[in-house]
C-alpha cells in the first residue's frame, strides 16, 4: 500500500471529478463506492475559490457570496489550466469573467488570475486554484472517513491534451496529494454505468457477452463523447472525441447575451460593466436554464438590476434552444467522428449513456436519440455523480483496496490525439495514433545532417491535421551533446511514451555510447517547473494551518450535533418514572442553551469552544443517566462511600472521558 | 539545425502474432481473447512492474494492427513479401523491421 499504511489503519484513495463548474468527491468504502457530501450537506461542490476581506472560502461559501464579491471570486479555472494567455479561447472567455486575468509575461505566455486579498494584488497559476478546489474535495473525503486522505485519481476530460493533463496531475501536486493517476471521464463513467448493469445482470447468467456502449458527456465546460467495449469485467476504449471547451456554460453566456440586449432595448441602458449586475443575471440564467430541462417556459427575474432598472423576461424553452441551437448541434459531430474511428456502425451501438448535467437538456437528448435512429437513451446512471463513482473505483483498482470484483475489472483507454513532429515543409509526422492504446511508447532514430554537428532540433506536435501549423505545437527537444562526428554517423534513438494518465514523455539515448545522460532534452511545454510547483506547494502549505483549524472546527461542530441527537433520543427513551422531572428539566435547559449557543456561534467558533460546550453536556447528561442507574436515595451516600480512583463513569469511577471529574460539576439536588 | 531522421525498425525478433500467441490463422475473437487474457497480466493497473510496461505496450501495438483487417492484410503481405507496410496516407505506420536493412530516411 503506497500510504498511510503505517498507522495500521486502512489507507483510502478517492476519486475526484474535478469538473468545470462543480466537483464530486468518492471514496471506495465497505465494499462500495460512497459519494460524500460536502460540510453543507452537498453532493457536488462548486469549483469556487473567493477571497474576502477576512479570509479564502471554498465551494458553495464562495459560490454563495459571488454576487457581493465578484471580482474576487474564481470560478471556471478547468478552461484556463493547461493554455496560454493568448489562446484565442482565453481570450473570449476573458470578456466574460468577473476576475482579472493578465499574462505572466514570460515566454511562455502562462495566465495568471489576479484577485484583491486584504488590499494586496495577488496572482494565482490557474493550476493554483484547481489546487484549492482539490483540497476542499480532499477535505470533505478525509471528514467522512476521520483520516488523511492522500491518494487520488483525478478525471480530466477525455479530449484534454497534454498540457491540460499535465497541468492538472500539477494541481493535485500542489493540493499535496499523491495522483496515483489522471483518469478519462466518460471511462469513469462507464465503470460506473458497467457496474450498475453488472449488478442487475447477475440474477441472469453473465457470459462472455461483449457490448459497445457509447458515453456523450457534457457538463458545465467541457464536452466529450467516448466508444467503448466492455467485455465482461474489461472496459476498451474504441475510440474517443469532443471538444474541451463547450458545455453548460456556453448555454448560460448565450442566455446572458439576449437577457442584456432584451435589458439594452427596454431601458436603453447598458448593464455590461456592471460586475455585480452581469452576475445577479448569470445566476439567474443558469437556474432557468435548469428549470427549462422540465418546464416549457420561465421567468427570469432580478430586482434593481443596473441603475435601479428591474429586469424581467420570459422565456420559452423553444427560444433557449433557439438561441443554442449551433453549440448543440456541433455536438452531434463529435459523435459521427467518434463513431467513425471506433468503426461500429450505429446499429452495433447497444447503449447511448448520458453523463453531465447538461444531457439534461431535452433538445441535447432529442438530437442524440435521432442521431441514433430513435433510439431510448440510458438514463439510469447519476449524471452529475457517474464520474466521481468510477473514479473512486479506479483508485481501489490502481491502489489494491477494492474488492475482488473491483479489482478483477480492467481499463483500457486511449490517448484522444495523435502525437509528432516537425518534417520538411511543416508537415506533421506522426509518430503515436490517436487512438492508441495507453500506455504507449514509439522510437524513432535521428541522425545529424552536417558534419560535426552536435545537437538538434526536434519539434513535437499533437493534432490530426496535416500541417504542424494547424495543430498544437507542444515543444521542442533539443538534442546535446552529440559526439562531433561527420554527419549520418551519430544515431540517436527518440521514444515517445505515453503514459497510463495520457501525458507524453520523451527520452534520448545515443546509440552508439549508449550515454543517455550525454543529451539533455530542453522542455518547453510552457509547463510549470518542479520549482514553480515546489513554490506553490509551499504556499499552499501556509493555507493549510488554516485549513486544518477550519476543518478541527468542522469534525468538532459535527461531533457536538451528533451528541445533541443521540442525547434528545435517549431522553425520548427513558422511563419517566426513572427520571426526576427536575432532572429532566434541567437537561432540556441545557440542551436549550447549547442549541441557542450553536445558532450564534457555529460559524464563528473555534474547536475548542465546541469541544468545551460539548463537555458541559456531556457531564450535564453523565450525571442524570449515573443517577438513573443507581437508586436515588443512596446516590448521595454511595458517592461518599466510593474510593479514591481514577475510574471513568463506565467504570464505576468519577471521570469522564475529558478527565473532568464529576464531583466537581455535579450540584447537589438540593 | 538540420538532422536526419532515419526510420530503422528495431529488430524484436518476434512477430505480432508470436507478440499475442496466435496462430497467423487465429480468427479475429481468438486474437481479442488472447490479447485480454495477456493484457490483465501485464496492464501497469494491475501489475506496477516496469518490464510488465513495456511487455503491455507491445502487446497493444500487435493488437491495434492485428485486430483491423486491413492492416492485418498489410502486415501480412510484409511478412511474407519484407516489404514495407508503410503507406504514403500513413494509415498503416509501424511494421515492425524484420530487415535492419531496409532504412527509411528523410531530409527535413
Amino acid at each position: 500500500m503506497p500510504d498511510g499504511a503505517d498507522d495500521g489503519k486502512k489507507s483510502y484513495s478517492m476519486g475526484i471529478d474535478l469538473g468545470t463548474t462543480y466537483s464530486c468527491v468518492g471514496i471506495f468504502k465497505d465494499g462500495e463506492v460512497q459519494i460524500i457530501a460536502n460540510d453543507q450537506g452537498n453532493r457536488t461542490t462548486p469549483s469556487y475559490v473567493a477571497w474576502t476581506d477576512k479570509e479564502r472560502l471554498l465551494g458553495d461559501a464562495a459560490k454563495n457570496q459571488v454576487a457581493s464579491n465578484p471580482t474576487n471570486t474564481v470560478f471556471d479555472a478547468k478552461r484556463l489550466i493547461g493554455r496560454t494567455f493568448q489562446d484565442p479561447i482565453v481570450q473570449a472567455d476573458l470578456k466574460l469573467w468577473p476576475f482579472r486575468v493578465v499574462s505572466d509575461g514570460s515566454p511562455d505566455d502562462k495566465p495568471l488570475i489576479e484577485v484583491m486579498y486584504q488590499d494586496v494584488a495577488k496572482k494565482f497559476h490557474p493550476e493554483e486554484i484547481s489546487s484549492m478546489i482539490l483540497t476542499k474535495m480532499k477535505l470533505t473525503a478525509e471528514a467522512f472517513v476521520g483520516q488523511r486522505v492522500r491518494n487520488a485519481v483525478i478525471t480530466v476530460p477525455a479530449y484534454f491534451n497534454d498540457s491540460q493533463r499535465q497541468a492538472t496531475k500539477d494541481a493535485g501536486e500542489i493540493a499535496g496529494l499523491n495522483v496515483l493517476r489522471i483518469v478519462n471521464e466518460p471511462t469513469a463513467a462507464a465503470i460506473a454505468y458497467g457496474l450498475d448493469t453488472k449488478s442487475k445482470e447477475k440474477k441472469t447468467k453473465s457470459g462472455e457477452k461483449e457490448t459497445n456502449i457509447l458515453v456523450f458527456d457534457m457538463g458545465g465546460g467541457t464536452f466529450d463523447v467516448s466508444i467503448l467495449t466492455i467485455t465482461d469485467t474489461v472496459f476498451e476504449v474504441k475510440a474517443t472525441a469532443g471538444d474541451p471547451h463547450l458545455g453548460g456554460e456556453d448555454f448560460d453566456n448565450r442566455m446572458l447575451s439576449y437577457c442584456i440586449s432584451e435589458f439594452r432595448r427596454k431601458h436603453k441602458s447598458d448593464p455590461t460593466r456592471n460586475q455585480r449586475a452581469i452576475r445577479r443575471l448569470r445566476t439567474q440564467c443558469e437556474r432557468a436554464k435548469r428549470q427549462l430541462s422540465t418546464q416549457t417556459s420561465v421567468t427570469i427575474e432580478v430586482d434593481s438590476l443596473h441603475e435601479g432598472q428591474d429586469f424581467n423576461l420570459r422565456l420559452s424553452r423553444a427560444k433557449f434552444e433557439e438561441l443554442c441551437m449551433d453549440y448543440f448541434k456541433k455536438a452531434m459531430e463529435p459523435v459521427s467522428q467518434c463513431l467513425g474511428d471506433s468503426g461500429l456502425p450505429k446499429s452495433q451501438i447497444s447503449d447511448v449513456v448520458l453523463v453531465g448535467g447538461s444531457t439534461r437538456i431535452p433538445k441535447v437528448q432529442e438530437l442524440i436519440s435521432s442521431f441514433f435512429n430513435g433510439k431510448q437513451l440510458c438514463k439510469e446512471i447519476n449524471p452529475d455523480e457517474a464520474v466521481a463513482y468510477g473514479a473512486a473505483v479506479q483508485a481501489a483498482i490502481v491502489s489494491g483496496t477494492g474488492t475482488e470484483e473491483v479489482e478483477n475489472m480492467l481499463l483500457l483507454d486511449v490517448a484522444p490525439l495523435s502525437l509528432g513532429i516537425e518534417m520538411a515543409g511543416g508537415m506533421m509526422q506522426k509518430l503515436i495514433e490517436r487512438n492508441s492504446t495507453i500506455p504507449t511508447n514509439k522510437s524513432q532514430d535521428f541522425t545529424t545532417a552536417e558534419d560535426y554537428q552536435d545537437y538538434v532540433e526536434i519539434k513535437v506536435y499533437e493534432g490530426e491535421r496535416a500541417m504542424v501549423k494547424d495543430n498544437n505545437y507542444l515543444g521542442k527537444f533539443v538534442l546535446t551533446g552529440i559526439p562531433k562526428t561527420l554527419r549520418g554517423v551519430p544515431k540517436i534513438k527518440v521514444t515517445f511514451n505515453v503514459d497510463s494518465n495520457g501525458i507524453l514523455e520523451v527520452t534520448a539515448e545515443d546509440m552508439k555510447t549508449h550515454r543517455k545522460g550525454e543529451i539533455q532534452i530542453t522542455n518547453e511545454k510552457g509547463r510549470l517547473s518542479q520549482r514553480d510547483i515546489e513554490r506553490m506547494l509551499q504556499d499552499a502549505e501556509a493555507h493549510k494551518e488554516e485549513d486544518d483549524l477550519a476543518r478541527g472546527e468542522m469534525m468538532a461542530r459535527e461531533s457536538i450535533t451528533v451528541y445533541m441527537r443521540r442525547t434528545r433520543k435517549a431522553l425520548e427513551d427513558i422511563d419517566s418514572e426513572k427520571i426526576l422531572k427536575r432532572d429532566r428539566e434541567r437537561l432540556e435547559k441545557k440542551m436549550e442553551e447549547v442549541d441557542l449557543w450553536l445558532d450564534e456561534h457555529s460559524n464563528k467558533a473555534t474547536k475548542e469552544e465546541f469541544e468545551a460546550k460539548q463537555r458541559e453536556l456531556e457531564s450535564a447528561m453523565n450525571t442524570i443517566m449515573l443517577k438513573i442507574n443507581r437508586s436515588e436515595s443512596d446516590f448521595w451516600e454511595q458517592q461518599a462511600i466510593l474510593p479514591e480512583n481514577e475510574k471513568t463513569i463506565e467504570q464505576g469511577g468519577y471521570f469522564l472521558d475529558s478527565g473532568l471529574d464529576i464531583r466537581d460539576l455535579i450540584e447537589d439536588p438540593d | 539545425m538540420e538532422a536526419y531522421q532515419i526510420r530503422t525498425f528495431a529488430v524484436q525478433g518476434q512477430s505480432y502474432y508470436e507478440v499475442l500467441g496466435v496462430a497467423q490463422s487465429a480468427s479475429q475473437a481468438e486474437i481479442k481473447k488472447a490479447y485480454l487474457a495477456a493484457a490483465r497480466k501485464c496492464h501497469p493497473d494491475l501489475n506496477p512492474s516496469k518490464d510488465a510496461t513495456v511487455e503491455f505496450q507491445r502487446l497493444a501495438e500487435a493488437y491495434q494492427v492485428l485486430s483491423d483487417e486491413t492492416r492485418r492484410a498489410t502486415y501480412d503481405r510484409y511478412l511474407r513479401t519484407g516489404e514495407s507496410g508503410q503507406t504514403p496516407s500513413g494509415g498503416y505506420q509501424e511494421p515492425p523491421d524484420l530487415d535492419p536493412s531496409d532504412i527509411f530516411r528523410h531530409v527535413y
